[in-house]
């Protein structure tokens, strides 16, 4: 891993053994700048850097918070390199409190690695991109199920066969995550972690929760995680923990419905269900039910569904449905 | 005593009543560009003739757990039982429930502080005048299913505007029939805009229950809602049976809302329904450094916590993070 002397984001600038503070840019309202708070947690000596951000949905909050959480348990004297938090990745989204960029509509963990010539959720995402591949060692994206569905606790890595690729599988393993996905899904080619991997460095997500309430259980998770992260990368002292056999799962399939309604799910997320298997139904505004939604692969984990009793369009995106691979406990 | 009707002459928008049967229809409350604006109705008309009580969801569009209710009410009646009809109106403001905001989006308006609305003025004014002009043509009763949508959280409670009128006495009858031994008899000027209040206004006994919210729909707040429903319809002689009541009710009169004047992620320190003292810390602001940069506080005391901000939800300045009300009377 790198060292390096000096650690600027934006105006917030690294001192060792201190935690700074400041803002990073990433676009501009017509009067004044749009910017992300930044926290950077840099120990006494040098070391790698550790990115972690949250909130590029701005609904899914969860990241962020447990990132404060383990940011203010931390002991900075024994720490080596930084964990620079950028708190708000897509502030416009955070402020509207709306998963996608109110701006422009689009969904920002589509579009990397962005491009400064094109529109606003793309100029973002140049900014993060670039920021945080001349900066950081590792990008660690956090991520949640927001408001309208639930996620189970997992990590996800893009699986190219690269060395950060497999640097990217350790440093999954290490958030403490049963489930991992090895991710080579055209439709996340455009994610922050795919691009930082295809970049030369290794970078994962870690989901968790949703669907309304942010229990506790699940910040402490999130701090969990990159506590482990962290541990592994040797900023924090101490050995993370991590599954030797986890449950591995790759290509991941959308599940969508044809009819509106409110959706009552008939499965747990994180279950694994075979293929054909009910999902959920759709509910008319009588009490009728009108589809059944059914797993269009298995054996398969349930990686997201919404929430019991959502209002739901036809097209709405229903729960995501990963072909399990390797189950847990097995050797490959 | 409230009005008796013969279920064969009622018709809310397109649906007819048929005696002993659930029928299904539309009511018209507005038209987007292309196409009616319409809300899914149900009529659950019994054999005999007997009142009529109107019951709505989702004037706020994301408060989804009242007509949850109604279907589960609806779905377990024995028609051959009941006298006279319960009409549904299933979404009381269907542009906002499918945008699923609390207010409507074409104009930015908060259905529920519009009314009696008018022909003559914006589009939820149109609808709130539409609304009202149906139920007062047809019910001798009006319920309106609220929750704390998907940013708060509120107790089981019922809400009556309290005028001093015979009306306002009726609509508490059927306010303590609701289930809940929590009543707000509202006096608040800043409700003067709600269906309830004008009901109330014009002779027709009215009232809200809420309850739950913060982006969940437990089946527990399905049945409150259930309970509520039959609860009223029993009280007003539609459905056999004696409603729940309770030994002593908590009563309480006017509301303060409570704003932030900071930005940040809220952090509540009461639950809905506790009694709090006046300047007792109803929550935190904390921004995104770690900082607390704000304590909300009571306004007032002994106050009831109608409603409070959902744990760590983001909230900006001016935001209404809780709704304390005057207690009166406790149980």
């Amino acid at each position: 891993m790198a060292r390096r002397k000096s650690i600027v984001v934006g105006t917030a600038k690294a001192s060792p053994g201190k935690w700074t503070t400041g803002t990073l840019t990433l676009g501009h309202y017509p009067d004044g700048p749009i910017t992300t708070p930044v926290n950077i947690a840099c120990g006494e000596s040098d070391g790698p850097v550790l990115w972690v951000q949250a909130a590029i949905h701005g609904t899914e909050t969860g990241g962020a918070i447990g990132l404060l959480k383990l940011l203010k348990k931390l002991d900075l004297s024994r720490m080596s390199g930084a964990i620079i938090g950028v708190m708000a990745a897509n502030p416009s989204a955070f402020r509207g409190y709306s998963r996608n960029t109110p701006f422009d509509g689009e969904n920002m963990n589509r579009l990397f690695p962005g491009n400064p010539d094109t529109g606003h959720s793309r100029q973002q995402a140049a900014v993060l991109m670039e920021t945080a591949c001349a900066v950081a060692d590792a990008v660690m994206d956090l991520h949640s199920g927001g408001d309208e569905a639930v996620v189970p606790f997992y990590a996800l890595y893009w699986d190219d066969d690269s060395e950060a690729s497999k640097r990217s599988r350790e440093l999954a393993l290490a958030t403490g995550a049963r489930d991992v996905w090895r991710s080579s899904d055209d439709w996340l080619k455009g994610a922050m972690f795919s691009n930082v991997t295809r970049r030369g460095k290794p970078a994962l997500i870690v989901e968790c929760g949703g669907g309304g309430p942010l229990p506790e259980s699940h910040v402490d998770i999130f701090a969990e995680a990159v506590r482990g992260v962290a541990r592994e990368m040797g900023i924090i002292p101490g050995r993370a923990k991590r599954r030797s056999w986890p449950r591995e799962m790759q290509d991941c399939r959308l599940v969508f419905n044809e009819n509106g309604g409110y959706f009552l799910p008939a499965v747990q997320v994180g279950a694994v269900v075979k293929k054909g298997a009910v999902l959920g139904r759709i509910m008319d505004p009588h009490g009728k039910t009108i589809e059944e939604i059914r797993s269009p692969n298995g054996p398969a984990y349930v990686a997201a569904l919404v929430r019991p009793y959502l209002p739901v369009y036809s097209g709405a995106m229903i729960a995501e449905c990963i072909s399990v691979v390797q189950a847990e406990g097995r050797g490959a | 005593m409230t009005k008796k009707r013969n279920p064969k002459d009622l018709r809310v928008g397109t649906a007819k009543a048929v005696p002993g049967e659930v029928v299904r229809g539309e009511l018209r409350l507005g038209d987007y560009p292309d196409a009616p604006i319409t809300s899914p109705v149900m009529i659950a008309a019994g054999r005999s003739e007997g009142p009529v009580l109107w019951v709505q969801g989702c004037v706020h569009g994301t408060e989804v757990g009242g007509p949850l209710g109604m279907v589960k009410f609806v779905s377990s009646l024995d028609l051959a039982a009941v006298s006279g009809a319960i009409v549904c109106v299933m979404l009381a403001n269907p542009n906002a429930f499918r945008s699923y905001s609390r207010s409507t989006p074409f104009d930015g308006e908060n259905l529920n502080r519009v009314f009696p609305g008018g022909r003559n003025a914006g589009h939820s004014h149109q609808v709130a005048d539409i609304l009202v002009r149906t139920a007062r043509r047809v019910a001798g009763a009006a319920l309106d299913l609220h929750s704390g949508g998907d940013r708060s959280l509120v107790p089981y409670y019922a809400l009556f505007r309290d005028d001093g009128s015979d009306t306002a006495r009726e609509s508490a009858r059927l306010a303590r029939a609701a289930g809940s031994p929590d009543i707000w008899g509202s006096k608040d000027a800043w409700l003067n805009g709600a269906m309830f209040t004008h009901m109330t206004s014009i002779g027709i006994p009215a009232l809200i229950v809420e309850t739950g919210g913060g982006a969940q729909v437990p089946e527990e707040h399905i049945d409150q809602y259930v309970t509520a429903i039959r609860g009223v319809a029993q009280a007003m002689g539609i459905v056999p049976g004696t409603p729940p009541s309770h030994r002593n009710y908590r009563h309480m009169d006017v509301a303060d809302l409570v704003y932030t004047r900071t930005g940040g992620l809220f952090l509540p320190a009461v639950q809905p329904g506790q009694v709090v003292r006046k300047g007792q810390e109803l929550g935190r602001v904390v921004n995104l450094y770690g900082d607390v940069v704000e304590t909300v506080t009571s306004p007032l005391g002994p106050g009831w916590i109608g409603s409070i901000r959902r744990r760590y939800m983001p909230v900006y300045s001016g935001d209404i993070v809780s709704e304390v009300m005057n207690v009166v009377e406790d149980r």
